[in-house]
């Protein structure tokens, strides 16, 4: 069978299998089915295919999509919750109130407990980045003459590494930046790698955000160099302390790996 | 009536309250479509954090733009207009870094249930969809398979075999002809069947 012919009769049974055949046609596709048995077998192999893709659950939208879209129109003082008011919108106004004030004790809740777990776990100079929950949060800002090999390269090893799921990429013109969010250990293991490119860069700078010194700068770093500021700018949790705990120092150095951190790589083409 | 002017001729009313202001109505379109629209944009863009984001990103456009709806298809197809474009949009500004990761990564991890997916594509009979949906694995090879289609064949299969729309309601939400729909879905499906044999 030709292709041309193999891409029709694909197209014929699946608007069969969709129903979308009138019934001159589906009668004329039941009698190719029943006398060509590599058509039958494609038929089966077509409806299989749709059952997989028909058969993923459903997912719902979260329950905050709701609020969050009134909030949004609120914010944009679109119609509705605006002007002249109904009885159903008071009552909807009300309950948007009532949920707003919800979630504002739910938020000073879990910020006073936070101020209370700060208070008793963390005893030294805090550097980390203003309200984040994230141990070290940084930029490094990479200029290459190289743009497309040097993002190949940092998009096969964010795969190799099985970081793909801590990262957002997001593009604009020559630009391209990789967030990435994970502990310690694997950002170590992806900047040892970008070693291989490091020579690609014409320019390669670390932004650092701290509590205590805002913005700090570090020009010309190397990987290694990276791998070590960051290492020093986390600060170590410091546990409750047991009796066990007090064996050694090697249980924070373990939590330390293990502690989230957030660099955005930022690669840009110099023209 | 049918069950799809009954829904039009709904629409059609809470789209005029909407118009006019009614909070209540705008909040009764909403519940009416999120799920089904949420759900065809994970489908699409696969993170859910961003699906939830676009489904309120196309919530609040329609509801901005809902003067600007003359009525000339269902009110349904519109919002779905605006979902798909606007996720299509994303799918393009965004790189979909995760998808690689399913040759790597996963061909070690699901190595019974790729036995399990190859059992079910070459079924005589039409395999079960309810033991498909049971089984979590296999829906995450075929939801990883699906975004490795490219954008425009996984919006038409995710529109036909997801949302369940005919062929000329794809070609409206797509600004489509009914001809590439059919040659699209056709080429997409073929295409979802190499990838997921690939996987094998």
């Amino acid at each position: 069978m030709s292709e041309r012919k193999n891409t029709n009769i694909d197209e014929l049974l699946n608007s069969f299998i969709d129903g979308e055949l009138d019934e001159r046609k589906r009668i004329e596709v039941q009698r190719l089915i029943s006398d060509d048995t590599q058509v039958a077998q494609r038929l089966r192999e077509l409806q299989n295919t749709k059952m997989l893709v028909g058969s993923l659950p459903r997912a719902e939208a979260p329950a905050y999509v709701l609020p969050d879209i009134q909030a949004s129109l609120e914010q944009s003082d679109e119609m509705a919750w605006s002007g002249d008011s109904t009885d159903g919108e008071v009552a909807v106004r009300k309950r948007m109130v009532r949920k707003v004030l919800a979630a504002a004790a739910m938020i000073g809740l879990i910020a006073i407990l936070s101020g209370l777990v700060h208070t008793i776990m963390i005893s030294e100079p805090d550097i980390r980045p203003p309200d984040s929950p994230v141990a070290f949060e940084g930029r490094l800002e990479l200029k290459t003459g190289a743009l497309s090999t040097v993002n190949t390269f940092i998009e096969e090893t964010i795969v190799d590494k099985g970081l793909s799921d801590s990262i957002k990429l997001t593009s604009q013109g020559n630009k391209r930046v990789y967030s990435i969010t994970c502990n310690q250990e694997d950002l170590n293991s992806l900047l040892a790698d970008l070693t291989n490119i490091w020579g690609s860069f014409d320019s390669k700078t670390l932004f650092v955000n701290t509590r205590t010194q805002g913005e700090r700068k570090f020009d010309d770093v190397s990987p290694e160099r990276t791998i070590t500021i960051v290492n020093d700018l986390i600060t170590p949790v410091k546990p409750v302390l047991t009796s066990k705990d007090k064996e050694g120092d090697k249980s924070s150095t373990q939590q330390k790996t293990k502690k989230q951190v957030r660099l955005n790589i930022v690669v840009t083409g110099s023209e | 009536m049918t069950e799809e002017a009954n829904n039009k001729i709904e629409d059609a009313v809470l789209v005029e309250r909407c118009r006019q202001g009614d909070s209540e109505a705008i909040e009764q379109l909403i519940l009416k479509y999120q799920n089904h629209i949420y759900n065809v944009i994970l489908r699409m863009c696969r993170n859910t954090d961003d699906a939830a984001e676009l489904t309120q990103e196309t919530f609040v456009k329609i509801i901005k733009k809902i003067d600007d709806f003359e009525g000339r298809s269902s009110f349904y197809t519109w919002a779905f207009r605006i979902a798909v474009n606007l996720t299509l949009n994303y799918c393009q500004r965004s790189a979909r870094l995760d998808i690689k990761s399913l040759d790597i990564e996963d061909k070690k991890r699901y190595r019974q249930t790729r036995r399990q997916l190859k059992e079910f594509l070459i079924d005589e009979s039409c395999p079960d969809p309810a033991i498909v949906a049971q089984n979590k694995e296999l829906c995450e090879i075929v939801i990883q398979s699906l975004m490795k289609l490219d954008d425009a064949h996984r919006a038409v299969v995710v529109l036909r075999d997801i949302e369940g729309m005919n062929y000329a309601r794809i070609a409206e939400v797509l600004d489509i002809e009914l001809g590439t729909v059919k040659s699209r879905l056709s080429r997409a499906r073929s295409n979802l069947r190499k990838i997921m044999e690939a996987i094998l």
